[in-house]
């Protein structure tokens, strides 16, 4: 397993919400370029999470799958610890007390502004329109993709 | 959210214990350090909780933050629970802020205690320990994505207590009940010889947002005593006055009947005016627009009039560095509201 580094960002996926998936791993490489981050490591209990993420950067140093446990468990971490925020979490809701969800189509702000803009502080901001080149038929790939 | 969710807590807790400590026991530093915080923790939330139900936390000590959550809070959940719930504050000045919405179970936290309760909610879970906090992106916490949003959409000041906070954007604020108090106010404005209505009140300092520079009140406040107004400083005992002026310092129980009497407040947009905006007075508030606030300025997201404060204050936008034309239109907005309620018995032109 590859070790933090400063140059590094983790970025924790710990729905299983596909559109949430979605724009966490299109708006990545974005975070990347905007935080000065060279790579990602990428911490997820979702195996569509981790099959797809190669179709959008290449900037991923690795990808760790975890129980949904684990996850939970990492994120009550988070509220013990007195540094700052380690990781970014690709969620609305999650750590616990984070309630962005509920601003969720409050004057027309969507799920992709909530990630872009909320989760990963990409101000300004553009959406990003894309298409995927992918030819296999995993299905949790593709509920993924089906997003774009 | 009732006394039900009291008992799982104890589960929880013991359980987390377990898990990040006996389970993960082989680092002895990692295990004397979870036994220490979950320790402070325990007697944390001894002293915190709410036998009769639910303990709302203010985790930022921001006037305007205070006073917006709890007047949305009490219009929430109505006045018999207001009078059954704990308020969490920092500090004893937001505690006299919660007490003007009719809460009287009022605890003034240390900001590390606050910083301690977040901490102890994100790990363990607000709704099972019958904690809610009245802040849709804590600053202490950081668990929050709300605040990257400001001005995104329109998002104001609002939205993020009616929506984040409460889920509930059809809330309305509840004017909070202030004292009555005239005879001592008569009496204040009597000893220091101000003049009843024709009194102006200056706001130059404030905590969060921008100032305009000192000099630049000292001649705001010479212009309007050459128009035949007094004029006070609203500061605290850390600040100075503006010279010419005379420091007034109301609880905030009094605010309205002063500021009413008064007649008249200029200051820069803080939680003070969150407070006054339902008095009925001339409110001219002072925008700087130097600091972004998200995509937009300081006035796209505070603005009394947008935030449904209140629909009569008048809202100027300071830019650059060309602070006389800010200071004349300050005059100029004060002789226009005159002439909207009854005509100005004052000099029409500015003088510098």
């Amino acid at each position: 397993m590859d070790s933090y580094s400063p140059g590094t960002e983790v970025v924790i996926f710990p729905e299983d919400d596909s559109r949430l998936n979605y724009y966490g791993l299109l708006y990545l490489d974005e975070r990347l370029v905007r935080g000065l981050k060279k790579d990602a490591i990428i911490v997820t209990s979702n195996s569509g999470v981790e099959k797809a993420a190669g179709l959008f950067t290449k900037k991923i140093r690795s990808i760790i799958l975890v129980s949904k446990e684990e996850v939970e468990d990492l994120l009550s971490l988070y509220g013990v610890i007195d540094t700052p925020a380690p990781f970014i979490v690709v969620s609305l809701d999650s750590p616990e007390g984070r309630h962005a969800d509920r601003m969720l189509g409050v004057k027309g702000l969507t799920v992709e502004q909530l990630v872009a803009i909320g989760v990963y502080f990409i101000i300004p901001f553009r959406p990003i329109l894309r298409r995927f080149a992918y030819d296999g038929d995993d299905p949790e790939v593709l509920d993924i993709l089906k997003e774009a | 959210m009732t006394n039900v969710h009291k008992k799982p807590f104890k589960y929880r807790f013991i359980g987390f214990l377990k898990e990040l400590m006996v389970k993960d026991s082989t680092n002895f530093i990692q295990h004397v350090y979870f036994k220490i915080k979950l320790t402070t923790w325990w007697k944390l939330y001894k002293k915190i909780a709410n036998k009769d139900g639910v303990t709302y936390l203010c985790p930022y000590k921001g006037t305007g933050d205070v006073f917006v959550a709890t007047v949305l809070l009490a219009s929430q959940i109505g006045e018999d629970r207001v009078k059954r719930s704990k308020v969490c504050v920092i500090g004893e000045g937001s505690r006299k802020v919660v007490l003007l919405s009719g809460f009287t179970d009022v605890m003034a936290l240390e900001q590390e205690e606050m910083d301690d309760v977040m901490r102890m909610g994100t790990a363990l879970g607000f709704a099972p320990l019958d904690l809610f906090v009245l802040h849709a992106d804590p600053p202490n916490s950081k668990m929050g994505i709300t605040d990257h949003l400001r001005n995104y959409n329109g998002i104001n000041f609002m939205d993020f207590f009616v929506s984040g906070v409460f889920n509930n954007p059809g809330l309305n604020v509840k004017v909070p009940a202030f004292d009555e108090c005239k005879d001592s106010v008569k009496k204040f404005f009597d000893d220091n010889g101000l003049i009843p209505g024709r009194t102006v009140i200056v706001a130059p300092y404030v905590n969060t947002l921008g100032e305009l520079p000192v000099w630049l009140w000292i001649e705001i406040v010479d212009e309007f005593r050459k128009r035949g107004y007094t004029v006070c400083t609203n500061c605290d005992d850390k600040h100075w006055p503006i010279f010419g002026s005379v420091r007034v310092n109301p609880s905030y129980a009094e605010l309205k009947e002063f500021y009413e009497y008064a007649g008249y407040f200029v200051g820069s947009r803080s939680g003070l005016c969150d407070i006054l905006s339902s008095f009925d007075m001339c409110k001219i508030i002072i925008y700087l627009s130097t600091e972004q606030w998200g995509s937009g300025e300081i006035i796209d997201f505070f603005s009394m009039n947008d935030m449904g404060l209140c629909e009569d204050a008048i809202e100027i936008v300071h830019k650059g560095i060309d602070f006389l034309t800010t200071k004349d239109e300050i005059l100029r907005r004060v002789q226009g509201w005159e002439r909207s309620h009854g005509g100005s018995k004052v000099p029409v032109n500015t003088v510098r």
